[in-house]
């Protein structure tokens, strides 16, 4: 009787929370849909299966953040049995950790650093600021006539050891690392 | 009508219609089944295939929508331009919205909204939606309409297909069966065909060539047995036809030959057609030839005799009505006038309520019979000579007439007459003689009576006249009864001309009286006859009635009969001796006659009993006796000297010599007593010889041969004829009395006995004359050259004792 009642209870407690969330993207911000972007892309990329061990999808946010209450967009979601975990980083440290790095713009003197400090990790690299890709992120948000597009520097996620869908790659603009990609 | 024309086809056609009638049907059926299991598939495969692709597209567009990229979308859906059936693609957000889409140009854009998951079958149209899903989450939906056109067209042509492989075997199975069909076919119109030539021609010697051993071999089989069967059956019914129609043939022609020779046909009346059907004799009967014949009833009545024919019709109509049998005698006429007599007989047959249908009955013609009767009946009761009714019709007639008589209490009379000397001119002239005479004398008489009176003629020359109803007073009646006899005496007593021979005749009439019945009808007649006999003996041409008297003589001649034929046994006939003498009254023998020693009455003369013996056969015996006597007496004088040499002369009558063993009877007396035949001089009267002149020739020869002398006795009494005399062999002739009587004073009587003496003289005959009583007579005789003489002058028949006393007186006197 009371497994019943808290069954019903955490069914309306779930209908609040999703209209509240409709609510919340109802005036589409564009850091929503990156948000929803990024959960979106890591659906067509393979982690090697090291790097998902504990069962956590985490995204570290490097520098500034610019999303604020819309990476909670995430909160809850899942990716196959990975679930997402948001953690805001300042130091490199812990970016090994990381399965998801968004690199905010503010972040963006050390990128070289950043490569290196993660290379050879299974750190998907993600940011939003023009020239990222070109400089070996592998998935760069850029907007196109309002919309929010991306660009996907695949030699780097090859380096990095993902497998990228190719429905993904249809979708972004493909970037090679030396001059700018189209 | 279909159902006719399917029985009425032959079996191959019947058989063909039935296997493409299935095959088509099966065909068909099949055909339907593939095309729609075929519609079928094309439908899911279909459906599958646009399920396919909308999954494929959606996948594809997924990430587009993920990503909130239309421009991608579209592009995914452009690709479904590769597939041209595809006619329109509409990509759903979740919210409803038309996130991408696609349609061929030119296409309205009408696609009707399908909830995803399901999809939708219209006329032209497949609209399927398949979710858009990506890692188990549903995006949206995809909508692709399919024209199902190009569906169509390749369903349809894998209908046509399938049709014309299925008219391609249709084609093939009919080739196949028509061919095949032969094999079963082929001997069934075989045997039909034999079958029908058997019933056609009836020729059963045919058969069907066997083929296998199936239903139709086993047929033929059969029917080439029910053949052989019939063929035997036939051949044996043929047989027996033609033994029934020989048969047929043979009783029809027995029954013709049968019906011919009794002179009967048979005939059918079919009442109510009114057709009448002949035998072959009835029209021969009848006269007539078929086709002359009307062959009804009224045809019939009208060959039937007139006088008839009421009588006829009559009796059918009764047979039909009343059922009377049909048996008549009538007389039919003849087409050429002739007419016939006809017994009929006939049977009427009936209906189940009795009304007459037929008859059938037969006619025999009995013309000859009818006339053969009337011969016999006219024998019985007519003399066929004279046409007169005989003794018995007479008879008949005087027996009513005389029961008559006793009522009307009228006297009535019978003659009784015949013709005198009658037999004598039968005898000498011939029968066919005597028969016109009788036929002439018949008609006298009947020319001298009534018509009612009665003329018979009871044989030879016997007539009896029946006078009925003549008066009641005896007297009256006796006196016109007198004057009928005269009528008939004189009637008969006129010359007759007979074969151009003049006759004269006369007749004796008897007469006799009756009134009511005091004696019966044969004394009646009995008396009528003595009472001619009596006419007779009066001097005949004469009549005489009846009177007791006479019969009174009658009876004692009876009585006479009677003691005659006892005297005889009792020896009371004995014989006188009359001496016979030659010239110079030398005795040469004697006559031997005969007298009866009547122990009453005395001697009685021969003149009073040898009549009454003549009447019978008693003159036979006493013939006999007196041969007998005579030969002894001849015996006893032949053994003395003084008689040995006396010829004894014996009468012998008529009846006597026409003995049959007349010479044996005197040959054997003669032997008896050892009598010298020469010594034994027989004397015949004339009636003897004019019996029968060969005979009696031949028997005088025979006893010439034996040495009997014979003498000519009475002669020139009756009809002797001199011509005849010639051929008698005869010793001597006797001059009868008569001439001698008279011949002194009557010379024609002299010149008869001259004539007679000349003639025997000049035939060697010796003459002898009897009844010589004087001397003159004697001395007359003598000189007309007699030489032998017999009478009273020498001597009376006297007995023996005397005569031979007399003998011896003579010899002494000569001597």
């Amino acid at each position: 009787m009371l497994a019943g009642v808290s069954k019903i209870l955490r069914f309306a407690a779930l209908c609040v929370l999703s209209v509240c969330i409709e609510a919340q993207a109802a005036p589409t911000g564009e850091y929503e849909v990156k948000a929803a972007f990024i959960h979106n892309i890591a659906k067509f990329v393979e982690w090697p299966a090291a790097a998902t061990g504990a069962g956590k999808l985490r995204l570290c946010i490097l520098g500034d953040d610019p999303f604020g209450g819309n990476i909670n967009v995430l909160r809850g979601k899942q990716i196959g049995r990975l679930v997402w975990e948001v953690t805001r980083i300042n130091a490199f440290a812990d970016m090994k950790s990381c399965q998801v790095l968004f690199i905010s713009a503010s972040g963006h003197d050390g990128i070289g650093q950043i490569r290196k400090h993660i290379n050879g990790s299974a750190v998907l690299t993600v940011g939003d600021t023009r020239g990222y890709a070109e400089q070996g992120v592998m998935v760069n948000f850029y907007l196109e006539e309002n919309k929010v597009r991306f660009e996907i520097n695949r030699a780097a996620a090859a380096r990095a050891g993902f497998r990228i869908d190719s429905k993904l790659l249809r979708l972004g603009r493909i970037v090679s690392e030396q001059g700018g990609g189209k | 009508m279909k159902a006719e024309w399917l029985r009425d086809a032959p079996i191959g056609r019947k058989l063909l219609f039935i296997s493409l009638l299935t095959s088509g049907i099966a065909l068909f059926v099949v055909s339907i089944v593939i095309s729609a299991r075929g519609a079928i598939e094309w439908r899911d495969r279909s459906l599958a295939d646009m399920g396919i692709y909308a999954k494929v597209i959606g996948s594809n567009a997924a990430s587009a929508m993920l990503f909130d990229d239309r421009n991608a979308a579209n592009e995914v859906l452009s690709a479904l331009s590769a597939n041209p059936d595809v006619v329109d693609a509409v990509l759903y957000d979740n919210e409803g919205r038309v996130f991408a889409r696609y349609s061929v140009p030119g296409h309205a854009p009408a696609m009707p909204f399908v909830h995803q998951g399901t999809h939708l079958f219209t006329v032209g149209q497949l609209i399927v939606s398949e979710p858009v899903q990506f890692k188990g989450e549903v995006l949206g939906a995809l909508n692709l309409e399919s024209d199902l056109h190009g569906l169509y067209r390749g369903l349809l042509r894998d209908i046509a297909l399938t049709f014309l492989a299925a008219g391609g075997v249709f084609l093939l199975v009919t080739i196949l069966f028509s061919r095949l069909q032969k094999t079963i076919v082929a001997p069934i119109v075989e045997l039909a065909d034999a079958m029908q030539g058997v019933s056609a021609r009836q020729d059963y010697g045919v058969r069907v060539s066997e083929r296998g051993k199936d239903e139709v071999g086993t047929l033929t089989g059969a029917f080439n047995i029910m053949l052989g069967n019939i063929q035997s059956r036939d051949a044996e019914l043929v047989r027996q036809q033609e033994h029934l129609e020989a048969e047929v043939a043979r009783r029809t022609a027995s029954l013709t030959a049968a019906q011919r020779i009794a002179h009967l046909g048979n005939w059918e009346w079919d009442v109510v057609a009114n057709t009448l059907h002949w035998s072959d004799e009835m029209y021969r009967i009848f006269g007539l030839k078929p086709q002359e014949f009307g062959a009804t009833y009224e045809a019939f009545l009208q060959a039937v005799h007139p006088e008839d024919r009421q009588s006829v019709a009559t009796c059918v109509q009764s047979a039909l009505d009343e059922s009377k049998p049909y048996d008549i005698d009538y007389r039919i006429r003849l087409p050429h006038g002739a007419e016939r007599n006809v017994h009929a007989q006939g049977e009427v047959y009936r209906d189940e309520e009795g009304r007459p249908l037929r008859m059938v009955g037969t006619v025999q013609d009995i013309t000859e019979r009818k006339r053969t009767e009337e011969e016999i009946n006219n024998l019985a009761y007519y003399d066929p000579l004279t046409g007169l009714p005989n003794r018995r019709l007479f008879m008949d007639r005087f027996r009513l007439a005389v029961s008559l008589s006793a009522r009307s209490n009228r006297y009535g009379a019978v003659l009784f007459l015949d013709m005198d000397k009658f037999k004598t001119l039968n005898d000498t002239m011939g029968h066919d003689y005597g028969d016109v005479l009788l036929q002439q004398v018949a008609q006298r008489i009947q020319g001298c009576v009534r018509e009612t009176d009665t003329v018979a003629r009871f044989g030879g020359d016997e007539y009896a006249v029946l006078i009925e109803e003549v008066a009641k007073l005896a007297n009256d009646a006796s006196k016109r009864v007198a004057l009928v006899a005269e009528k008939i005496r004189s009637a008969l007593a006129r010359p007759y001309s007979v074969k151009g021979h003049a006759y004269h005749g006369s007749s004796s009439i008897g007469v006799n009286m009756y009134c009511g019945s005091r004696e019966d009808i044969d004394t009646l007649l009995k008396h009528a006859d003595l009472a001619m006999y009596q006419a007779k003996e009066s001097g005949r041409n004469a009549i005489r009635f009846f009177d007791p008297d006479m019969q009174l003589a009658l009876e004692k001649h009876a009585e006479l009969e009677s003691e005659m034929r006892q005297a005889i046994a009792k020896q009371e006939l004995c014989l006188h001796y009359q001496i016979q003498v030659g010239d110079g009254n030398v005795p040469l023998g004697a006559e031997a006659l005969v007298r009866w020693q009547h122990p009453q009455r005395g001697l009685i003369p021969p003149g009073q009993f040898i009549p009454v013996a003549e009447e019978s056969s008693l003159i036979l015996d006493i013939g006999h006796w007196v041969m007998d006597d005579a030969c002894r007496q001849l015996a006893a004088w032949g053994r003395k000297e003084d008689t040995g040499n006396l010829v004894l002369a014996v009468n012998v009558s008529a009846q006597q010599f026409q003995l049959a063993d007349f010479i044996e009877k005197v040959d054997a007396v003669l032997r008896e007593h050892k009598v010298e035949p020469s010594r034994l001089k027989l004397e015949l009267t004339e009636s003897v010889v004019l019996a029968d002149v060969a005979d009696v020739v031949a028997k005088m020869r025979r006893l010439k041969d034996m040495g009997v002398k014979l003498s000519l006795d009475d002669f020139g009494t009756g009809y002797s004829s001199l011509s005849y005399l010639k051929a008698l062999p005869i010793d001597q002739i006797k001059i009868d009395q008569s001439f001698v009587r008279d011949i002194v004073s009557e010379p024609n009587d002299a010149v008869m006995v001259k004539t007679i003496i000349d003639m025997a003289r000049n035939f060697r005959m010796d003459v002898i004359a009897e009844g010589v009583e004087t001397e003159a007579q004697c001395e007359m005789l003598r000189e007309l050259g007699c030489k032998s003489y017999q009478g009273y002058l020498f001597g009376r028949p006297v007995p023996l004792a005397e005569f031979e006393s007399l003998f011896c007186r003579l010899r002494e006197c000569r001597g």
